[in-house]
């Protein structure tokens, strides 16, 4: 297929004819810049090929110009080398014609053929679809991968089954695919697989069943609930309103009454002879109690006379007893006493010699501390003589090593100027030592060094003057060498040497004496190892104070020994107090356990002596009270007998007995009428209970009559709903539901797995078919990636190249995606070419991201496509394509739309 | 004297595998019936129908289902309807006959029994009937023990009338509840005892029958089936009754068990066995099929075209239990050779089918639908 004319008019920015001119086999380029109408043109061509002209739909309208209008498009092509035209105009005044050759078609008769030319399938009611949507590229769409549709993919499809001997029947395939898928669509949803459409509503309604008919059940059972109670209510309202019942229950109360009265004064007599005879018990009890401490009383009197003349016996013991006891206490105090005061004099004697003891042994460390502080002070002196003889020799190390330094120069100077005077050897003969003068001087043999000039004289001779050559330098180092021995001699003179062999000697000396007073701080050190790091001066100091404050301690102790013995001792033996301290301590021990024997004796003496007061005391107190006890029962016993005497108390007695007898009788005559009643507590409840509910009748009938109306109300209800027939419908509603949502289940589940198995069978099938596909694309691949193999999806796009690697078509750039995604429509482009089907490939903008030598080979590869099938490039780069050498388009406006018939 | 003797009418019952419209034509039937059961007693000249329980199906049924009979039975005034309460329709403080009685739903010719005395229901022959009253759902004492002691007139003609199991009659779980003495109407000297409760015909002995439903409700039922309704004859006291059946039902309802499906041949055969049921008028069968068995693809398709379509459409209603599976082999896979894509799912399928399991049954469900979009497949490109 070769287009050959493009005419348009009332496309968008065109509002009048234009036409496109140049067309022709091969390559094609239309070179413009923005806006020029590239893109329009695409439009134009896309929409005469494939939207129906009869439509109205949005790409239709926008197809029009701003100012509104009919867009009219004609394409001329060539196919099986018959001249083609096809021409639509849409909107007002619609048409649709396709002349092939000879033949001419118009209308949807047209739009049929054309879509069967170029395999297109009508895709709803405006657009007819197919492979062609991926052929004809618009400005943006070569960045991505062509997406196909059905028609697309049947028509590869076809492309590719041709190509293949077996017969895959993919198409078929997926004609079932689509055929489960929608079924599957209709139960689930595609995204999510979520229950949609019937299944859903199934699931709702089988929910809303359940619950609906749990609903009635408990409303059933609430019925039933009802219908119980019901029955009981009335039951119970029947017994409240019988008149028999009443009247029953009237009578009741009034017999429950008199029983109530009858009880009543039972109880009062009872309580009265209860009375009187707990008065004539009381009284009773009240005369044996009197006679009983009458007789009491009597036999007190008596014992009272007997203990008091005991007691005063024992009386006169206990006191002879407490004055033996108190003699024994006082003689056991003055021994206490006597006891104590020889403890107090072994304890003096004992601190006495424990004192003296103490200064003894101060007085024999003050020796040695005199001893020791003697010793210290020899060697302090010993350090004083080493440091007046290191400080009498001040060559040290500082000076020394500068003189050694200074010397050291002068010798080096001394040798450098010797090196450079003239040497002056003579070897005279003994006779002739005196004739020659050298300076004035008698020469000898040997050798003489002439730093200036010299003057030589040999008698009989001559004179000769040696003058040394004189370097440049030998005057600085004359006079270097005067400077180092000046400088030599001043350190000498401040060392006070006479040479540097006397300082020498100076600094060893020096030495020695460091080394002296060095030994002498040792010793001194070793002597007061406590002072360590203590100067020597204050080491000293420091022993003298300490010796001084022992010695003034010591005379303080002495002293005051001294006065102790004048003050506490006393008239103590002269042996005692120079006694040895164990003898002095054991001394003072028998003295004090012989304070605490005569302590003991005097505390068992106090305790006998307390003990018998305590008991003269207690002795008198019992005798006092017995006293006052019997002159008070005697009094008290008077007193009754005058009140009453005991004749006049036993008459009473005996009445009061036969009072009491008379009560008990009564007592018992009512209980035992009263045995044969019921408790009157119990009759008083029986008629409280009763009179209660008589008043309580009235309400209690109204509730009941108000609970029926309300369960009647509400059975009625229930009943009115045909609440049985509701719940057998809803139970069998459920039933229903429950089989649809199980059929639909096992639909669905059949659906899945034959989704997932055509599927698979279908990728499968696909990528051994694809063999083709690949093949048609490889040079064109292989000729822009060199080396690099293709991989296909199922979805006939580009999943992958391999060159050293495999490399996913995602990851790579934007620019080789591009031109992937190019040769991907070349090939199909190329496959539809193969089989006979017109095929032509449109570039709008596109390749703009490749690099020149891509671009390059890119043209090589469009180039060598071209030879095939058209290949047309629209681009606002003239330069950048100008390589391509393909016929150059342009755009022209003419008069008119020209139809070639 | 010649009575009607009838029972369980079970108005308001529903089916549960029925769909909304077979459903609708069901319980319309039942109420029917009512009228056929007055148009028999006009066409015997019986002046009396008994109705021995279970009027309704439901102790709370809606308020035009409470109606719907006696309404029908209010259309035949010269027709006196005697009703006893069954174990569906007891006789409880709250149920359906004080609910008559409340809302006067109760036409002049019909006779509610609730109270277990003698009633004189035909002066011209002294007929006096003796009505068993169920007062509750179920009891455990024979309310019918009562009739040998109740007093009637001399020379009384005295007609039982009862619901419940009689003893010793049947094994099942009914007779635990609601009994019936086996000789009832010796021990009462009846003339003749009419029960209630089997949904099917059933004679006990010479005076005592069960007549049961007059429109058939179960696909199951004892005796004969159901579907009839009785007319007695009986000329005394101590005159034997003769008892005839008549057809009241519209609806015929069999069962049909352990159908197997191999071959074409039985789908064809299982079709004629259901329209041979009733070949003049198949549209009044109810029909249930037990079927299993194993087809291949194309018999698969017969059983769903022909049993599934077409014997469906044409009964009242085909209850189908079970199903055919499919029995497709590898011959049946080259029916897809037009796509080795579809034969290659087909085939992994297969083997899902063949290894077994729930995934197998899947497979095998999943396998059918393929063969069946297959056909759709081809038929659209034909």
């Amino acid at each position: 297929m070769i287009l050959t004319d493009i005419q348009l008019e009332c496309v968008r920015r065109f509002t009048s004819p234009v036409r496109l001119e140049g067309l022709g086999k091969g390559l094609n380029v239309l070179a413009a810049p923005n806006e020029a109408g590239k893109s329009t043109l695409l439009m134009a061509l896309r929409a005469a090929l494939t939207l129906r002209h009869g439509s109205k739909a949005q790409p239709v309208k926008e197809m029009q110009p701003y100012g509104g209008g009919a867009p009219h498009i004609g394409v001329g092509f060539e196919w099986s080398g018959k001249p083609c035209w096809l021409e639509k105009r849409f909107m007002k005044g619609a048409f649709a014609r396709l002349d092939l050759g000879q033949e001419r078609f118009d209308g949807d008769t047209a739009e049929e053929r054309l879509n069967a030319l170029l395999e297109l399938e009508k895709d709803g009611r405006t657009e007819a679809t197919g492979l062609w949507n991926a052929l004809l590229v618009r400005q943006g769409e070569s960045f991505v991968a062509p997406v196909l549709n059905n028609a697309g993919r049947s028509s590869i499809q076809n492309c590719l089954e041709q190509g293949v001997q077996e017969v895959t029947g993919i198409a078929a395939a997926g004609a079932l695919l689509e055929r489960v898928k929608a079924r599957l669509g209709q139960l689930q949803t595609a995204a999510t697989g979520r229950p949609t459409g019937r299944y859903k509503q199934l699931l709702d309604d089988q929910a809303k069943a359940a619950e609906n008919l749990k609903s009635l059940h408990a409303k059933r059972t609430a019925l039933e609930e009802d219908l119980v109670l019901l029955e009981q209510t009335r039951r119970t309202l029947r017994e409240q309103e019988n008149p028999e019942r009443q009247k029953q229950e009237e009578q009741e109360l009034h017999k429950l009454r008199e029983e109530r009265d009858r009880l009543r004064n039972l109880d009062a007599e009872e309580k009265a002879a209860q009375a009187r005879k707990a008065a004539a018990l009381q009284q009773f009890q009240n005369i044996r109690d009197e006679e009983e401490r009458r007789k009491e009383y009597r036999a007190e009197c008596t014992r009272l006379e007997q203990v008091i003349a005991a007691s005063t016996q024992e009386l006169a013991e206990l006191a002879e007893h407490e004055k033996a006891a108190n003699l024994r206490y006082q003689a056991a105090q003055a021994e206490c006493q006597k006891a104590v005061q020889q403890h107090q004099v072994r304890r003096a004697i004992l601190h006495h010699v424990m004192q003296q003891r103490e200064v003894q042994h101060m007085e024999a460390a003050l020796l040695r501390q005199r001893e020791n502080l003697k010793h210290v002070q020899e060697r302090f002196a010993q350090i004083e003589q080493a440091q007046v003889a290191f400080d009498a020799l001040p060559m040290d190390e500082a000076k020394i090593q500068r003189l050694r330094k200074a010397a050291q120069k002068v010798a080096t100077l001394e040798q450098h100027l010797q090196a450079q005077a003239t040497v002056l050897e003579m070897d005279l003969l003994p006779q002739a030592q005196q004739r020659v003068v050298l300076n004035g001087q008698a020469c000898a043999s040997g050798k003489s060094l002439l730093h200036a000039p010299a003057e030589l004289q040999i008698e009989g001779i001559g004179r000769f003057i040696i003058t040394p050559s004189v370097g440049g330098d030998t005057v600085e180092l004359q006079q270097a060498l005067q400077i180092a021995q000046a400088a030599l001699t001043d350190l000498l003179q401040q060392a006070g040497c006479l040479n540097v062999e006397d300082a020498e000697q100076q600094y060893e000396k020096h030495c020695l004496a460091e080394r002296q007073l060095k030994e002498a701080k040792a010793v001194f050190a070793a002597t007061a190892p406590s002072k360590k790091g203590v100067n020597p001066d204050q080491v000293l100091l420091e022993l003298r104070h300490v010796l001084a404050k022992e010695e003034a301690a010591y005379a303080q102790k002495k002293q005051t020994l001294a006065q102790n013995l004048a003050s506490q001792i006393g008239s103590a033996d002269e042996c005692d107090l120079n006694c040895q301290p164990d003898e002095a301590v054991q001394q003072e021990q028998e003295a004090a356990l012989a304070v605490d024997r005569a302590r003991e004796k005097e505390r068992d003496a106090q305790q006998a002596l307390i003990t018998a007061k305590t008991a003269l005391d207690k002795a008198n107190a019992a005798q006092q009270q017995h006293e006052v006890g019997l002159t008070r029962v005697q009094r008290e016993l008077a007193l009754w007998q005058g009140r009453e005497p005991d004749v006049a108390l036993a008459q009473r007695k005996q009445l009061c007995q036969q009072e009491q007898e008379a009560a008990q009788a009564a007592v018992e005559h009512c209980e035992h009428a009263r045995q044969k009643e019921r408790p009157l507590a119990v009759v008083e409840s029986g008629i409280q209970r009763r009179e209660q509910a008589q008043k309580t009748d009235g309400e209690t009938i109204a509730r009941l009559r108000e609970d029926i109306r309300e369960r009647e109300t509400r059975v009625r209800g229930a009943e009115g709903e045909g609440l049985d027939e509701r719940i057998a419908e809803a139970d069998r509603l459920q039933q229903r539901l429950n089989m649809e949502v199980a059929a639909c289940t096992r639909d669905r589940s059949a659906l899945v797995l034959l989704d997932q198995v055509l599927s698979k069978a279908e990728q499968e099938q696909t990528a051994r078919y694809m063999g083709p596909l690949v093949k048609t694309m490889q040079p064109a691949f292989s000729a822009l990636f060199p080396g690099a193999e293709l991989e296909m999806d199922a979805d006939f796009g580009v999943a992958a190249l391999s060159r050293n690697q495999r490399e996913d078509v995602a990851d790579l750039s934007d620019g080789t995606r591009e031109q992937i995604a190019v040769l991907v429509r070349l090939g199909f482009a190329e496959m539809l070419h193969g089989r006979g089907v017109p095929a032509i490939l449109v570039l709008d903008d596109a390749l703009s991201f490749a690099d020149p030598m891509r671009l390059e080979r890119l043209f090589d590869v469009l180039a060598e496509a071209a030879t095939r099938f058209q290949i047309l490039i629209f681009t606002c780069h003239a330069q950048l394509f100008a390589p391509l050498r393909g016929r150059m388009l342009s755009l022209r406006p003419q008069e008119s739309f020209t139809s070639p018939r | 004297m010649k009575f009607i003797h009838t029972s369980d009418w079970q108005i308001g019952k529903t089916f549960s595998f029925a769909d909304d419209d077979t459903l609708g034509a069901l319980q319309a039937a039942r109420v029917d019936v009512v009228r056929n059961i007055g148009a028999l007693a006009r066409q015997e000249g019986a002046a009396c129908v008994l109705v021995a329980g279970d009027i309704y199906e439901h102790e709370t049924p809606e308020r035009r289902t409470l109606h719907q009979p006696m309404e029908r039975m209010r259309q035949f005034p010269d027709v006196q309807w005697h009703l006893i309460p069954g174990n569906h329709d007891a006789d409880t403080p709250e149920g359906v006959w004080a609910r008559l009685r409340r809302e006067d739903a109760v036409p002049d010719n019909v006779h509610l029994h609730t109270c277990p005395q003698a009633v004189e229901i035909d002066k011209a022959h002294n007929a006096w009937l003796l009505p068993a009253v169920l007062k509750r759902r179920h009891t455990l004492s024979d309310l019918t023990d009562y009739m040998n002691d109740e007093v009637t007139p001399p020379d009384a003609l005295r007609i039982g009338l009862a619901h419940g199991s009689v003893v010793g009659f049947s094994n099942g779980q009914e007779a635990k509840h609601n009994p019936i003495a086996l000789d009832r109407a010796k021990q009462a000297g009846l003339a003749y005892l009419g029960l209630g409760d089997w949904h099917g015909f059933c004679q006990i002995d010479a005076r005592t029958c069960y007549s049961g439903t007059p429109e058939t409700d179960r696909f199951v039922t004892g005796g004969a089936g159901g579907g009839e309704t009785l007319v007695v004859t009986v000329d005394g006291p101590c005159a034997q009754p003769v008892i005839s059946r008549y057809r009241t039902g519209k609806y015929i309802w069999r069962k049909l068990e352990d159908i197997v499906l191999t071959n074409g041949e039985d789908i064809e055969a299982l079709e004629a066995r259901v329209r041979g049921i009733n070949p003049d008028n198949p549209s009044i069968v109810m029909a249930w099929l037990e079927v299993s068995g194993l087809l291949g693809v194309d018999d698969l398709r017969k059983y769903e075209s022909v049993i599934l379509t077409r014997l469906q459409s044409a009964v009242a209603c085909l209850r189908i239990t079970g199903a055919p599976q499919l029995a497709a082999g590898a011959q049946d896979l080259e029916r897809l050779d037009a796509s080795a894509t579809v034969k290659v799912a087909a085939q992994e399928l297969l083997q899902m089918v063949e290894q077994g399991g729930e995934e197998g049954a899947v497979a095998r469900e999943a396998l059918q639908r393929l063969f069946l979009f297959w056909h759709e497949v081809e038929g659209a490109a034909a």
